[in-house]
């Protein structure tokens, strides 16, 4: 894994958006220092890596939600994006942590929930493209960086990551989380599945094995024998029962096959025998049938003679027959008559009918035209009512409208009263304001003039001449009175009374218009009174509700006048009916006239015809059913004939074979008894019970012989099988023994106690102890060295191989890394980070460990200690690795001039590259 | 023009947990007496006077004791931060002290800074060029396209050719890493993270001298004109074969060429290594030199119990030890691990089996487990 591209919003101290690119380091500078003050953030930067991929912090002690940073606004959420590099693919990671912030709307705070997306983005050119999405879900995006990056959080902060504080986990971890680390790096874990599946193949030949013990005991159980010696035996015994039992099987065949001849041959007497029996009375039924169909011939000859004598009697009924079918040809044409004279009956009907209607329509037209007459002075008569209430209407319309108007101009009037009465007081206090005025002015310029003598007066010198009146004695000047006006006042007083007399010249002007306009209203209403007259007199309300109901009555007569037009109408339309119906009614009565001749004639045709037939035989059905009898009657007669010569003819032929049978019966009968002769009767059922009993007791050795067969087949089964099993399981024990010793020797069962994968591991942590004990050589002054614990010291059960020990050259002995002091520590868990990406990165297996993280730990380390790490550190440049050192010592920043610089400001810390 | 050239004095330095100021003192004693023979015109110390940006206080008074000496002599003492000084914490006080003819150089400025030294047809001017970080000198400089080392020390250079005068000598005072120059391992700390932080040698055209610090092997690079002084001191062990000295320069008029003569002072405790086996390195210790800082290189073949102990029963400074014999345990069949990835499971197994049962697996185990192997390779190729 390694860093392209870091963007932190709203992360830790980092208030707003921090973009930090790491290919500004150059492709050479793989080595870099983050530097900058305690609680600038620094750490940050490696959490919002470790959280951007797992969800957690580096040091895991402070939650992805927790890194929410106290400085930035409620509209920034919280948010890494982290590009970085797995082998040559390129990867993007966005996560948000649980959050709160304000509510769009209205007061209060929203929880957003975790977000995370993972893109590849191998094919991107460009920052902002965002790449192909690989998992959009906190949980799957885990899991795929996982799988991407090769390793779980926990083993990231132990390999990748050197998390403050905690740097020594690698260390001092225990053989097992060890070994899932180095199996993760190397890879080792088919050799975890081979000693597994070996275990396995162990597991099941021993399964196959129990398996061959239970089949034998089901072998045995089902030949029900306990134990192998007593199947043996128990066939032995069987395989002589069987020799016996077919012997007696024999013997039994014998018997019974004299039994069953014995049997047959007196079957055969008694066959004979019942035959010469059958025959003789077989004889005597032959004769009666010869007797009865004698009986049957003479009855047959007297019926044929007693037909043959009816021979007048058929003829009879044929005649009748003739007569009958002439008959029957009359009345056919007197039914025709019937229906004519029928429909002529039908025609005079409806004429009469149609003419009784053509005379309703004929009145109806003439009553019609009698009511149009009256309609029309109906309509002469509305036309004129209507008219007159229009006119009614319209003079009330005006009348309303003039009253509004009176009503208009009483309203102005009464205004203008209001207008001219407040002129009219208006010019009046102005009149007295001027009034005022002028006194005043008055007052003032007398008061002014008087003042000018005292002015004279004061100039005055005895002995001078007076500018008014040259005299040189002044004996009284005039003195000076106080409160003499001065002349502003002067001019202000005739300012005052100039302005008082223009206000009441105004108020004066405004009165007269004022009255003009009165008289104008006054005018307009009595005009308007004058033009009414005694209407003026009604009020509006009355004139309005009048002007209503002559309008409703005008509205009324309108509707009544419209249906008397329509009416009358319809009276011209009935006057125009009355002719058409009148010539309707005379071809109507002619029509009926007619009919009525008609009706006459096929009366007399009906008349003729009903002479021609005789009164019993008018009637057509029962005509035809006399002639259907006549003609039963002689088909009747003939076959009764045909019946008596038919019955004579058979009763011959029957006579003629009865007397051929009874022949041969007598014949046979006599045969029969020739061949019986002199066989006596044989004792059957004695021959049956012998016969019987030679069968069962052959059924019997048959069966016994084959139980005893079968019995002798389950245990030879039983035999081969168990043989079989004896076979399969000798080579299954060879296997096992086999497989056994190799599982157990590779899952650790051997006297080192050191399993196949182990031994691996064992290879490959010895390198990357090598590697980094030369680091650690370097850092320690040739002091110490990391090298596996040997399996020979420590208990004996454990597993041996992946613990650490460090030898220390000055005392010339191992020791447990623990024992290393905290600076020590730090220098050796470098160390070993370094050297484990250096053989993981060397070893290609899949797994690229091109970054370490160390956070802090130089503190730790007094000055030559740091001189020398700074020293070991600074031969990494140029590895194709990244490696971030995380401190605040100044030294380091003195020295790395490839660095992060972290700087914290008052409104959270501000991260950039410094490369030299 | 005559100076003394001297660099990389690494005050406050601790050597193997050794403070050596004692010996630092003992060598600059030496310094002074020489300065007080040679009389020279200025006393030029090309940086990395301090071993660290925060020096122990007995290593800042050593330094004020050593100043306050070498301007006693008369001479000018033109003073740079090198790569391991904090460049403000040495420039305190530098115009203060200008006035008393001590010329500190700390943090860089936008304009050259030179120091007029001598009298007569040799008579010129020592221009500092103290050491600083790229990006440093592309903020004082406002020049944003300078990267790295020489393109950085090219524009300081251009910057003080364009305003000295070639009728007088001009010397440079420098600390930086000239390519052709000859590193001593685990000496000088590398100047940048990336690339070489190398600086052309064709940069300092143009001077008469150029006084450079940062390497420690005392050293002249490409001619007589550019040189290292080296430092005071041998600071690391791969330092013990090196002559440590300071550089006497005279330079008689501009564009003569520099004579140059090495002067080596006093030392208090060698950095020396010795090898052998433990016991003889003990046993036939020669008597003289036995306060020498030693380091042993042991052929024992097993380790030896409290090694250093015994080696400082007869070097009571020793400094440490190295057994070359002393092998990296490799895995438990000493298998290594590229070994492991190339072989095949069976033969992988054939070698377990030996190593944890003492003997081979025969040819039916062999079968057993390339067959278990086999199907679990297979089933793992078929996901």
């Amino acid at each position: 894994m390694r860093p392209i591209r870091l963007e932190m919003s709203a992360f830790g101290p980092f208030a707003g958006r921090q973009v930090l690119d790491f290919r500004e380091l150059g492709e050479n500078n793989s080595f870099f220092l983050i530097h900058g003050p305690t609680g600038s953030g620094k750490t940050s930067i490696i959490d919002a890596i470790c959280f951007a991929l797992y969800a957690v912090t580096s040091g895991d002690e402070r939650t992805g939600s927790q890194m929410r940073s106290q400085f930035a606004d409620d509209g920034t959420p919280t948010e890494v994006v982290f590009d970085f590099l797995i082998g040559e693919e390129s990867y993007r990671v966005r996560r948000r942590p649980q959050q709160d912030r304000a509510a769009k709307r209205g007061a209060g705070v929203v929880t957003d929930a975790v977000e995370a997306t993972l893109w590849r983005r191998t094919t991107c050119t460009d920052d902002s493209q965002e790449g192909v999405p690989l998992a959009t879900k906190a949980g799957q995006v885990t899991t795929e960086i996982e799988r991407l990056v090769g390793f779980s959080a926990d083993q990231f902060r132990q390999v990748v990551v050197l998390p403050q504080g905690r740097f020594r986990e690698l260390l001092s971890a225990d053989s097992s989380s060890r070994e899932k680390i180095l199996e993760q790096l190397f890879a080792t874990s088919r050799y975890r599945d081979i000693e597994e599946d070996l275990k396995r193949e162990k597991r099941r030949l021993e399964n196959d094995l129990s398996a061959t013990r239970i089949q034998c005991g089901e072998v045995l159980r089902g030949a029900s024998c306990e134990d192998e010696d007593e199947l043996a035996s128990r066939r032995e015994g069987v395989l002589a029962q069987v020799g016996r039992a077919r012997e007696l099987l024999e013997a039994a065949g014998v018997v019974e096959a004299l039994a069953d001849s014995s049997l047959k041959a007196g079957h055969e007497a008694a066959a004979l025998l019942a035959a010469a029996r059958d025959a003789e009375a077989a004889v005597a039924p032959a004769e009666d049938a010869a007797a009865a169909v004698s009986t049957e011939v003479a009855t047959a000859a007297a019926a044929l003679e007693a037909e043959s004598a009816r021979e007048s009697e058929r003829k009879g009924a044929d005649a009748e027959v003739a007569r009958l079918r002439e008959v029957a040809k009359d009345a056919a044409g007197l039914g025709h008559a019937r229906a004519d004279a029928e429909l002529a009956a039908g025609k005079v009907e409806a004429a009469a009918e149609r003419l009784v209607a053509a005379a309703g329509r004929a009145a109806t037209a003439e009553a019609d035209a009698a009511t149009a007459a009256g309609v029309a002075v109906e309509v002469v008569h509305l036309g004129g009512e209507l008219e007159s209430a229009g006119h009614a209407v319209e003079r009330f319309e005006s009348v309303a409208k003039s009253l509004e108007a009176l009503a208009r101009a009483e309203a102005e009037v009464a205004g203008r009263v209001i207008t001219r009465d407040a002129a009219s007081s208006a010019s009046a206090r102005a009149l007295a304001a001027r009034e005022r005025a002028a006194d005043l002015h008055a007052s003032v310029t007398s008061s002014w003039r008087a003042g000018r003598a005292a002015v004279l007066a004061r100039s005055l010198e005895p002995g001078a001449p007076c500018p008014v009146c040259g005299a040189t004695d002044h004996p009284e000047p005039a003195t000076n009175a106080v409160g003499l006006p001065s002349d502003e006042e002067l001019s202000a007083a005739d300012a005052a009374f100039a302005k008082a007399e223009k206000l009441s010249a105004d108020a004066a002007s405004l009165l007269a218009r004022a009255e003009a306009a009165l008289d104008g209203a006054r005018d307009t209403h009595a005009v308007l009174t004058r033009s009414l007259g005694t209407d003026a007199a009604r009020g509006t309300d009355t004139v309005l509700e009048e002007l209503a109901a002559m309008r409703s009555r005008r509205d009324e007569l309108a509707a009544a006048l419209d249906a008397a037009v329509r009416a009358e109408a319809g009276a011209v339309q009935a006057q125009d009916a009355i002719e058409p119906a009148r010539v309707e009614v005379e071809a109507a009565r002619s029509a009926a006239g007619e009919a009525a001749g008609d009706l006459a004639g096929a009366k007399a045709v009906l008349a003729r015809c009903e002479a021609d037939v005789p009164a019993e035989y008018r009637d057509a059905d029962t005509l035809a059913s006399a002639l259907a009898a006549a003609e039963a009657r002689a088909e009747g007669l003939l076959l009764e004939l045909k019946a008596a010569v038919g019955r004579d003819s058979r009763a011959k032929v029957a006579s003629a074979a009865a007397g051929a049978t009874l022949e041969a019966m007598r014949k046979a009968a006599e045969v029969a008894r020739v061949r019986a002769g002199g066989i006596t009767a044989p004792d059957l059922a004695g021959l049956a019970a012998a016969a019987k009993e030679a069968d069962d007791a052959r059924d019997k050795a048959l069966k016994d012989h084959a139980d005893l067969a079968r019995d002798l087949a389950v245990l030879d089964s039983a035999r081969d099988r168990l043989d079989r099993i004896a076979w399969q399981t000798t080579l299954l024990r060879k296997d096992h023994s086999l497989v056994a010793s190799v599982a157990d020797a590779a899952s650790g069962d051997n006297p080192l106690r050191l399993s196949l994968q182990r031994y691996v591991l064992g290879v490959f942590l010895g390198e990357v102890l090598a590697a980094a004990s030369t680091r650690l050589e370097v850092m320690s002054r040739n002091r110490y060295r990391l090298h596996a614990a040997t399996a020979g010291s420590g208990d004996k059960r454990r597993a041996a191989g992946l613990d650490l020990e460090v030898f220390d050259e000055y005392t010339g002995d191992d020791r447990p890394v623990a024992t290393l002091s905290g600076g020590e520590g730090f220098l050796a868990s470098l160390a070993l980070a370094l050297g484990l990406a250096e053989v993981v990165e060397s070893f290609a297996g899949g797994i690229h460990l091109d970054t370490v993280f160390v956070d802090e730990g130089f503190g730790t380390l007094d000055p030559e200690s740091l001189d020398v790490a700074i020293d070991a550190l600074m031969e990494l440049r140029g590895r194709n690795r990244l490696v971030g050192i995380i401190s605040h010592v100044r030294e380091l920043a003195d020295v790395i001039d490839c660095r992060l610089e972290v700087s914290p400001t008052d409104r959270g810390s501000v991260a950039r590259f410094v490369v030299g | 023009m005559r100076i003394i050239h001297t660099a990389d004095w690494h005050l406050g330095r601790v050597f193997y947990g050794v403070q050596l100021t004692d010996d630092q003192a003992h060598a600059l004693d030496g310094l002074v007496a020489l300065a007080a023979q040679v009389r020279p015109d200025a006393i030029i110390i090309a940086g990395d006077v301090y071993d660290r940006a925060v020096p122990p206080p007995e290593a800042v008074a050593l330094l004020d004791e050593t100043l306050w000496r070498l301007v006693e002599t008369g001479a000018a003492v033109v003073v740079i931060a090198g790569n391991h000084d904090n460049a403000e914490r040495l420039g305190f006080g530098a115009r203060l002290l200008a006035r008393s003819n001590l010329h500190v150089v700390g943090p860089i400025g936008a304009e050259p800074v030179s120091v007029a030294v001598g009298s007569g047809p040799g008579a010129g001017r020592i221009w500092a060029m103290p050491y600083a970080d790229p990006a440093i000198v592309r903020s004082v400089l406002e020049d944003d396209t300078l990267r790295g080392h020489d393109e950085a020390t090219a524009a300081r250079a251009d910057r003080i050719r364009a305003v000295m005068s070639r009728d007088e000598v001009n010397m440079l005072v420098g600390h930086a890493f000239v390519t052709g120059g000859v590193t001593t391992e685990d000496s000088e700390r590398p100047l940048t993270v990336g690339g070489s932080g190398e600086v052309g040698l064709r940069r300092f055209d143009g001077f008469d001298y150029v006084a450079l610090g940062h390497l420690h092997r005392p050293q002249q690079v490409g001619s007589a004109r550019v040189r290292y002084a080296g430092s005071l001191l041998k600071y690391s062990i791969a330092e013990a074969e090196h002559t440590k000295s300071v550089t006497v320069v005279e330079v008689d008029r501009p564009g003569a060429e520099p004579r140059v003569q090495e002067v080596s002072l006093p030392v208090r405790r060698d950095v020396r290594v010795v090898r052998g086996e433990l016991r003889k390195l003990v046993d036939d210790a020669p008597l003289q030199n036995r306060q020498d800082y030693v380091h042993a290189e042991l052929e024992d073949v097993g380790p030896q119990f409290d090694a250093l102990g015994e080696l400082r029963r007869v070097y009571p400074n020793a400094i440490g030890f190295r057994r070359l014999a002393a092998e990296v345990a490799a895995g438990p069949s000493g298998l290594r691990a590229s070994e492991v990835a190339k072989q095949d499971p069976a033969s992988l197994f054939a070698g377990f089996f030996e190593h944890v049962t003492g003997g081979q697996p025969t040819s039916e185990q062999r079968e057993v487990f390339t067959r278990i192997a086999d199907a679990r390779h297979t089933a793992a190729r078929e996901g």
